[in-house]
């Protein structure tokens, strides 16, 4: 499973190197993001759980700075659905995901979460959660514009199910695999991390301390003859603000197929 | 009870009234002062009672670039073995963010990454050439790492950056950074990446939370990240390390109970799920500066069942007085459900 260095004998400036060479010339023009978020988890709906504190704002702050465009719904306004698959109806009926969701680069939800599951606070067309086996399919099928998906809740990703349940069709994500508190600012300072760092470093160095198990994932597709060192060699390189993979996989299966064959790759706290 | 320590109530006391301001500032220096905002009068008890506990001014000061580049340099020093790097300082000084974090690439060493974040005055540096090796197949083990680490911080604490004072290497708590991967519909084959160790600064064996010296050994056996963290103390360090307020301190003795708060912290959050954390001082983030006494400290989850799946929420720190059971309790993060953002469209 552990190839003898890889293609890391070069160093890292080899991988970074060609990381770039393979994601720049495909950059976007413009960086987007799309963030949903909720605070008020205390208004009588069924996903009543705690209220918690405002940590995207100052993120968006900081991506408004450098350029990248996109929105940041609140409370009423996020709606669970802008992660859910747009393309059929299989994935839940009034999924909007073609315009919200996976119409960004970056895609990020704050509030509350359990393993493979988005809790909103909004009580939207009779429903405040997101599956992410069931409804979601970011990076694939409608729009399949994202690439890293940034989930600001507790148990989301779980190292044990990205190769079933946590699927997605992006180059990475983050979150924790355990209950956590986050810092208003906490999801700014990673982003900005990522100037100088890779996302890996910036993930596990921001958001782990006191005892939290930060995760970040990188998956990457199968192809005959490859080996996980596809996926290593892009964990090892994505750079938000450095511009390193902020593309869109491409290649995805179509509206109602399941995914191809992939590998994935993680890291994580162990406290 | 609470005793505000004055100048004039002990003999040693006294003697350091005769002292120059050049010994006062030996003092300060001595202590893990780091920005003089104390008053360089000193407060010492001189017949503490047994269970007396003393209230420090904690500081979490914001860093300039200057300041930034000089406790990232001896950081620096120890993760390469090698004299600090030259552009150091030029490296930090253009990579300030508009918040006042750093996080800067430095040139002049290959892999070298420093970055410094306000929030819990934060000062790391990491080699990224360690960090991104994935790949490599040798483990030394946590024994043998454990000796790297404590190593690394006997060469910390020989730059003379930090005082030892409550940095006990006894009191270091292990954690692992761990690397996994696989292929669809199959489970991750897992292994340690890097072994982490952290020292938290403890006040007379009291933590402040969030506070200390960690490094972490890659499997290899190389150091990849080495941090400093926390508000910094300011006190007066007796001969055998023990540690007294100054002048903005003051001791007092518990009249709380660990029972009461445990009972408190119940009644308070009756669904949730809590862990004790045990006495600290917390100087939560976002405050600049205070006086704190040592709390009876707690993280709560909250737990709710939605669709048949079990919830933990977002937690949150609370700690609970030991001198006034009727003061409110400290609460971290604070929420905040009337949060709005854009317009939707």
């Amino acid at each position: 499973m552990y190839a003898p260095l890889r293609f890391k004998v070069f160093g890292i400036a080899t991988v970074v190197a060609v990381g770039s060479a393979f994601a720049m010339p495909l950059a976007h023009a413009t960086q987007t993001y799309y963030i949903d978020e909720g605070t008020d988890f205390t208004n009588g709906n069924p996903c009543d759980i705690y209220d918690v504190n405002t940590i995207t704002a100052s993120l968006q702050t900081a991506l408004g700075n450098d350029g990248w465009t996109g929105s940041r719904y609140v409370n009423p306004s996020a709606w669970p659905q802008d992660f859910w698959e747009e393309c059929s109806s299989s994935y839940g009926t009034g999924g909007d995901d073609l315009y919200y969701g996976d119409n960004a680069i970056l895609s990020v939800y704050a509030g509350h979460g359990s393993p493979h599951y988005l809790y909103f606070g909004s009580y939207h067309g009779s429903a405040c959660t997101v599956s992410m086996t069931d409804n979601a399919r970011l990076g694939e099928m409608a729009a399949a514009q994202g690439a890293f998906g940034m989930w600001l809740a507790c148990e989301v990703i779980q190292g044990s199910d990205l190769g079933t349940t946590e699927y997605q069709w992006l180059h990475q994500q983050a979150g924790w695999q355990n209950s956590i508190s986050i810092g208003d600012d906490e999801p700014q300072d990673f982003y900005n991390a990522t100037s100088s760092s890779t996302n890996a470093d910036a993930w596990l160095n921001q958001m782990s301390s006191g005892g939290r198990d930060a995760i970040i994932a990188t998956t990457e597709t199968y192809t005959s003859g490859s080996t996980v060192d596809s996926c290593w060699s892009v964990h090892d390189s994505a750079k938000l603000k450095g511009n390193i993979f902020n593309t869109p996989r491409g290649g995805g299966p179509s509206c109602g197929n399941g995914p191809p064959e992939y590998w994935y790759c993680y890291e994580h706290w162990q406290d | 009870m609470k005793t505000k320590m004055t100048f004039s109530n002990t003999v040693a006391v006294r003697r350091w009234v005769l002292v120059a301001p050049a010994l006062v500032a030996i003092v300060l220096a001595s202590c893990t002062s780091q920005s003089g905002q104390d008053s360089p009068v000193i407060a010492a008890l001189s017949s503490p009672a047994a269970n007396a506990l003393g209230a420090f001014l904690l500081i979490r000061p914001d860093l300039s670039p200057q300041d930034v580049a000089a406790v990232a340099s001896p950081l620096t020093s120890v993760l390469y073995s090698a004299s600090a790097s030259q552009s150091l300082l030029e490296s930090v000084s253009k990579s300030v963010t508009p918040e006042g974090s750093v996080f800067a690439d430095v040139s002049d060493v290959p892999g070298l990454k420093v970055a410094y974040t306000r929030g819990n005055s934060t000062v790391l540096a990491f080699n990224e050439r360690i960090t991104r090796d994935t790949a490599s197949l040798s483990d030394i083990g946590a024994a043998a790492a454990q000796s790297i680490f404590t190593s690394a911080f006997q060469s910390f604490l020989a730059t003379g950056a930090i005082s030892r004072t409550g940095l006990q290497i006894a009191n270091a708590h292990a954690s692992q950074l761990i690397q996994g991967e696989g292929r669809s519909g199959q489970a991750p084959t897992e292994r340690v990446k890097e072994y982490a160790f952290r020292i938290p600064r403890t006040i007379n064996g009291v933590e402040v939370f969030n506070a200390g010296f960690e490094a972490s050994v890659h499997r290899s056996g190389q150091l990849a990240r080495i941090k400093t963290f926390g508000p910094k103390v300011q006190s007066v360090v007796a001969a055998d390390g023990s540690e007294a307020p100054t002048a903005s301190g003051y001791t007092f003795v518990p009249s709380v109970t660990n029972a009461a708060t445990d009972a408190r912290i119940a009644a308070d959050y009756p669904t949730a799920q809590v862990k004790p954390l045990g006495l600290r001082y917390w100087l939560p983030e976002g405050v600049i500066s205070a006086v704190v006494e040592p709390r009876e400290m707690y993280f709560v989850v909250p737990t709710a069942t939605v669709e048949g799946h079990t919830v933990h929420a977002r937690g949150f720190y609370v700690a609970y007085s030991m001198s006034n059971s009727g003061s409110v309790a400290t609460v971290w993060p604070t929420p905040n459900p009337a949060a709005t953002g854009d317009v939707r469209k």
